[in-house]
């Protein structure tokens, strides 16, 4: 501590004094701003050129991006509102055809109905026809056996040949009643 | 009592040789050293610069200047203006900056040089030499008062001063204080600069020989505080440059604009 403070008093005794202890000095002056004005020199033509550059070229490359981001997503909402457009147009489109369609469908089976209907109407018809038709052959066929089976019951009955002209005389008679 | 100031560097830069009549200094030789390095770094930086950021080096030094350039024109209020006075006002911040890390930098002052019988450091931080630092502030304010004049002419810069009627004896005096404190601002600007760069290093010095051996334990906490006064004193150096660059510049319609632009920490200063 002794060697220091002896080592401090000798360099304070050596230091100028005042305004003169700062070391002012006009070439030491120039010599550091020279030294500044170098640093400002190389740096302002080669380095911050460049590298503005680069930030503003990247700074015009993000804002470009955001603006087509923007441009996307406007791009994605108008798409969106024409999407449920064509999605509701779609959908009234789908029930009017539904709607058509049903009616359509219902006009058909009313048709088929009727024409079922009118089909079935003649099938019955053509059936009761065909019935009566049949009954009367049956009928009729029925006429002649019966005929028949009388003027064997009268033979029988009789006992006698009859003639031709009184045989068909007694079969209408006998006819004659049972209808 | 002991006196820590003499007994670790003195106020003046100190002579290593005499080369002509210039007295070359330990100051003078690490300011080129630094200018040296801190041209190289960005001159890499830059070669390394493209759109699509590859190097970090670059990155890192594209990010500053960003982050730089957004605090300078958010005080123009003008990102043009910004851009056209950013290589000045960064290459301050930068240099300075770095001048005053240089000076931290553990086994600088170890390095030394025996003149007459006495060690002198080989190297001294730039801004612990008052010649430095004036340079530094007198080409700042010269450099202000040559983009007003530029901006508003002669007699639009004196208004600034003068205001619109320099012949009413009140205006006049307000005008020749303003003037003054224009001077004035060259010494704070120097002197804030130089006294806190070499106190702290003084103060260091005085930390390491108080704790002795434990000096790597005692001054480590300094060396921090340190550290952030330098990034502090380079950022305040470029902001004050910055806000008399933005008054002076400013038209007097946007006068009202520009001082509602000023960071707080400049109108204090």
């Amino acid at each position: 501590m002794q060697l220091l403070t002896s080592f401090a008093t000798s360099t304070e005794a050596a230091q100028p004094e005042g305004l003169g202890a700062l070391g002012l000095d006009v070439k030491a002056f120039a010599f550091q701003l020279i030294t500044f004005l170098i640093v400002l020199f190389v740096l302002r033509k080669y380095v911050f050129t460049k590298l503005v550059a680069t930030l503003e070229s990247r700074r015009e490359t993000l804002e470009k991006s955001l603006v087509q981001a923007k441009e996307t997503e406007q791009a994605l909402a108008d798409a969106q509102t024409t999407a449920g457009k064509i999605l509701k147009e779609a959908q009234a489109d789908a029930d009017k055809l539904l709607g058509d369609a049903r009616s359509e469908a219902r006009t058909v089976i009313s048709e088929a109905e009727t024409v079922g209907a009118t089909k079935a109407e003649r099938i019955i018809l053509d059936a009761r026809d065909q019935l009566d038709q049949e009954r009367n052959r049956l009928k009729s066929e029925l006429k002649s056996e019966l005929a028949g089976l009388v003027v064997a019951a009268t033979e029988k009955v009789l006992k006698e040949k009859m003639t031709d002209s009184r045989d068909k005389e007694l079969v209408n008679k006998a006819v004659k009643e049972l209808s | 009592m002991f006196n820590f100031f003499f007994a670790s560097a003195p106020l003046a830069a100190e002579k290593l040789v005499q080369v002509g009549p210039l007295p070359f200094t330990n100051s003078m030789l690490f300011g080129l050293v630094t200018a040296g390095f801190v041209i190289t770094l960005f001159g890499m930086a830059a070669k390394a610069s493209q759109l699509w950021p590859k190097s970090r080096l670059a990155f890192f030094v594209e990010t500053l200047t960003e982050m730089l350039l957004s605090v300078i024109a958010d005080a123009f209020g003008d990102r043009k203006k910004a851009l056209k006075h950013l290589p000045f006002l960064l290459t301050l911040f930068i240099f300075i900056l770095v001048a005053n890390l240089s000076g931290l930098i553990p086994g600088v002052s170890a390095v030394t040089l025996t003149q007459n019988g006495h060690d002198v450091p080989l190297l001294r931080a730039f801004t612990t030499d008052l010649n430095a630092t004036l340079a530094l502030a007198i080409f700042t304010i010269g450099s202000v008062q040559f983009y007003a004049i530029r901006e508003l002419g002669f007699v639009g810069h004196l208004k600034h001063y003068f205001s619109d009627k320099p012949w009413n004896p009140m205006n006049f005096f307000i005008g020749i204080n303003e003037v003054f404190g224009e001077l004035l601002r060259i010494v704070t600007l120097s002197m804030r600069l130089f006294g806190v760069i070499y106190a702290g290093e003084v103060l260091l010095h005085a930390i390491a020989l108080l704790a002795g051996n434990f000096a790597w334990a005692a001054t480590l906490p300094v060396m921090f505080l340190e550290i952030f006064f330098s990034i502090i004193q380079a950022y305040l150096f470029m902001m004050l440059t910055t806000v008399y660059l933005s008054v002076a510049t400013a038209h007097h319609d946007d006068d009202h604009q520009e001082v509602a632009n000023v960071p707080a920490v400049a109108k204090v200063s």
